[in-house]
């Protein structure tokens, strides 16, 4: 399955009409998501109009954590088999899914204003949210400060392990913190009723927001292997040739 | 062989205590600008915060100091050189982990019983935060040393290296802080106690196991 | 482990205890290999096969890859291709040692205690004065590194060198810094490590003088 796609040029071959596929899937969808989920979506009996925050905000909140797993499973890849399209994806991975985790959190902020009557609460989730988005930003900086691609590669992949293990326990103790700590007055706006009027623009937002992550990683992918093909010398620098000393 | 290297590691650090001596430092002016800036009166009317602050001064002190651990072997060839020699990252690790809970960890919790009265804290919530984060502390060293060795062939990354720790420690820091409070009434064996030392051992396989792989990926001069 | 023990006097003597050879069946292969440091080509396809006693000079311009490619043969730089193998294992550890220009002594112990150190690290039982002699730092023993002159330094690497009983050894620019009497003592060692059946590859701008040894160049040239 890994040595499947080990080959950039399978992996070219697949990406070539992948992309395209996925860009026209997200574009049709985030389409017809929103028109359903803004317009012809009814108001929620508790939420009113503000529910409607729900189809952008909940989606972007899956993809953030589908592209943290997708980096730890990429990066899991690249350090076993140190393959260098997994740790491609995985460094193409960083920005969506960071700037998908700073969409859930700006479009939670906003949704919490009327419903909590406060834009930030230190709710469990709010709050893991958040420390996931600070965990994007060490990834990608150790991508940054890390001069050599190969160890920076290595030394990003164990970051994203780590990382990745340690997500689920920092959800445990947030949530445990806060149950300690907010008295369960404010009903939190979760999945409201999720009867199929809702459900089904929720689920097709998510279809689409899953498609454009899917193309911006691809996009990302392909941008960075045709520098990297256009750097590549024809021939080394220094040939060698070996003479017996006199 | 791990006892070689805790050896050397001993001599260095205690004889180049400026790292040391200055995260201590840190961790003084830490609590007195923040009795400065919240009130001293109103802090030592709340024994949570004084908890809570006592537990952020040590943490914040504990990621100034990380970078230094092992940036200079990186930089000396001293990691590439142990690694011919068949030395394992394992050994290295541990070395550096005990070193650093020694050396720069403990003194920062050994000065909590004079800190202690500048926010009103007794020596009941007091020697609760001792306790608690003499529980915390493999856990602490264990991330501390992942993130120095994972930033060792990176020069001046102090701040970047505070970023990556920092998430980490969060449960470490919920439960310390929760440990330190029920601890005048429970004691160690309270739930919070338990969970603290659950989450400090799984920081130490999680930060060991890290540790020794950053150190094998930095093993080569950058 | 008295497999070489350097002398240090005016004529720079070197005596072998031992008439046997400690390694008689070394070999360092690398097959195909290339190499790149931060992104730029240096090698490709370089194949080398070195036997027992082989002495490899490795000249070139700053820059063509004579550091890197000492690095990947201590197995400390990645490599982008090929192979290397050291006495037919996968991994260099307790095969190779490696000198680079600037060594692994720590400012903060004593001469006596660094060395004293990579002794107990590689088992090495002789006491750390007489392993300071040969190089001419006994006197310093008890000296901080701190208070080294790049020479002395040198020199310490050289003993360093002469308590590993490994068969390659990977030398860069051990000349540079050194006195007369300093670099014949490197040549010496290098003879004598020859003669025991060890390959020396050594990176260096100055030319090697190795009594009763012949030793192959490796030029090193920018394409073009």
């Amino acid at each position: 399955m890994i040595t499947r796609f080990a080959n950039p040029q399978r992996f070219l071959g697949l990406a070539k009409w992948l992309t395209p596929t996925l860009g026209i899937l997200a574009a049709i969808c985030l389409c017809l998501g929103l028109y359903m989920s803004l317009i012809s979506s009814p108001p929620d009996t508790e939420h009113g109009h503000t529910v409607r925050i729900m189809y952008v905000h909940v989606p972007a909140a899956w993809t953030a954590m589908a592209a943290y797993t997708g980096i730890a499973i990429a990066s899991l890849i690249s350090f076993v088999w140190r393959h260098p399209l997994a740790d491609m994806a995985a460094r193409n991975l960083a920005l969506p899914g960071a700037a998908m985790t700073a969409l859930s959190l700006a479009t939670g902020a906003l949704w919490g204003k009327p419903d909590w009557g406060t834009y930030w609460q230190w709710d469990g989730r709010m709050t893991s949210v958040l420390i996931l988005l600070f965990i994007y930003i060490g990834y990608m900086a150790v991508w940054r400060v890390v001069q050599d691609r190969r160890r920076a590669a290595r030394l990003a992949a164990i970051l994203a392990m780590v990382g990745w293990i340690n997500i689920p326990i920092i959800k445990f103790s947030v949530d445990w913190w806060n149950s300690l700590h907010q008295p369960a007055t404010i009903s939190s706006p979760g999945a409201p009723g999720l009867a199929a009027e809702f459900l089904t623009p929720l689920l097709i937002m998510t279809f689409a927001y899953s498609c454009l992550l899917g193309w911006l990683v691809l996009r990302g992918m392909l941008a960075e292997i045709a520098v990297q093909r256009a750097k590549r010398k024809p021939k080394a620098a220094t040939t060698t040739r070996m003479e017996v000393m006199g | 062989m791990i006892r070689t290297l805790l050896q050397r590691e001993l001599k260095l650090a205690t004889r180049q205590l400026g790292g040391p001596s200055l995260s201590l430092a840190f961790m003084a002016l830490f609590v007195l600008l923040c009795g400065l800036a919240l009130g001293g009166d109103s802090l030592a009317s709340r024994v949570d915060l004084g908890v809570g602050l006592l537990w952020l001064a040590v943490t914040l002190s504990t990621l100034l100091g990380l970078d230094s651990l092992y940036q200079v072997d990186q930089e000396k060839g001293v990691l590439g050189q142990l690694y011919l020699a068949g030395v394992s990252g394992g050994s290295i690790a541990i070395a550096k982990m005990c070193v650093f809970a020694l050396v720069y960890i403990l003194p920062l919790i050994a000065i909590i019983p004079l800190l202690a009265p500048l926010i009103g804290l007794d020596s009941k919530p007091m020697l609760g935060v001792v306790f608690s984060l003499l529980v915390g502390l493999p856990g602490l060293a264990a991330y501390a040393s992942f993130t120095a060795a994972l930033l060792s062939a990176q020069r001046g990354n102090g701040v970047l290296g505070v970023i990556l720790t920092a998430p980490l420690l969060i449960p470490l820091l919920i439960f310390g802080i929760e440990a330190a409070l029920v601890w005048p009434e429970v004691g160690l064996g309270a739930m919070q106690f338990r969970i603290l030392a659950g989450l400090s051992l799984i920081a130490l396989a999680v930060g060991g196991l890290g540790s020794i792989a950053a150190i094998a990926a930095n093993r080569g001069p950058r | 482990m008295h497999f070489l023990a350097l002398q240090c006097n005016d004529s720079a003597i070197m005596t072998r205890h031992s008439q046997t050879v400690n390694h008689p069946n070394t070999a360092l292969d690398i097959e195909d290999l290339s190499l790149s440091r931060g992104g730029h080509a240096l090698l490709q396809g370089l194949t080398l096969n070195l036997g027992s006693g082989t002495v490899l000079w490795l000249t070139g311009p700053n820059g063509s890859g004579k550091t890197s490619l000492l690095l990947a043969c201590a197995g400390l730089l990645p490599i982008d291709g090929g192979s290397i193998t050291w006495n037919g294992s996968e991994d260099p550890a307790c095969h190779v040692s490696y000198a680079a220009f600037s060594g692994p002594e720590r400012e903060g112990l004593t001469v006596g205690e660094d060395l004293k150190f990579w002794q107990t690290i590689h088992a090495d039982q002789t006491p750390t004065a007489e392993r300071l002699d040969p190089v001419g730092l006994k006197p310093f023993i008890d000296n901080p590194v701190t208070g080294l002159s790049t020479g002395q330094r040198r020199r310490l690497a050289l003993a360093r060198l002469s308590l590993m009983n490994t068969s390659i050894w990977l030398l860069d620019e051990p000349l540079v810094g050194l006195d007369k009497a300093g670099q014949a003592l490197v040549m010496k060692a290098v003879a004598a490590h020859s003669e025991d059946g060890g390959i020396t590859l050594i990176a260096s701008h100055q030319p090697l003088k190795l009594p009763k040894i012949t030793a192959q160049q490796l030029i090193f040239e920018a394409v073009a």
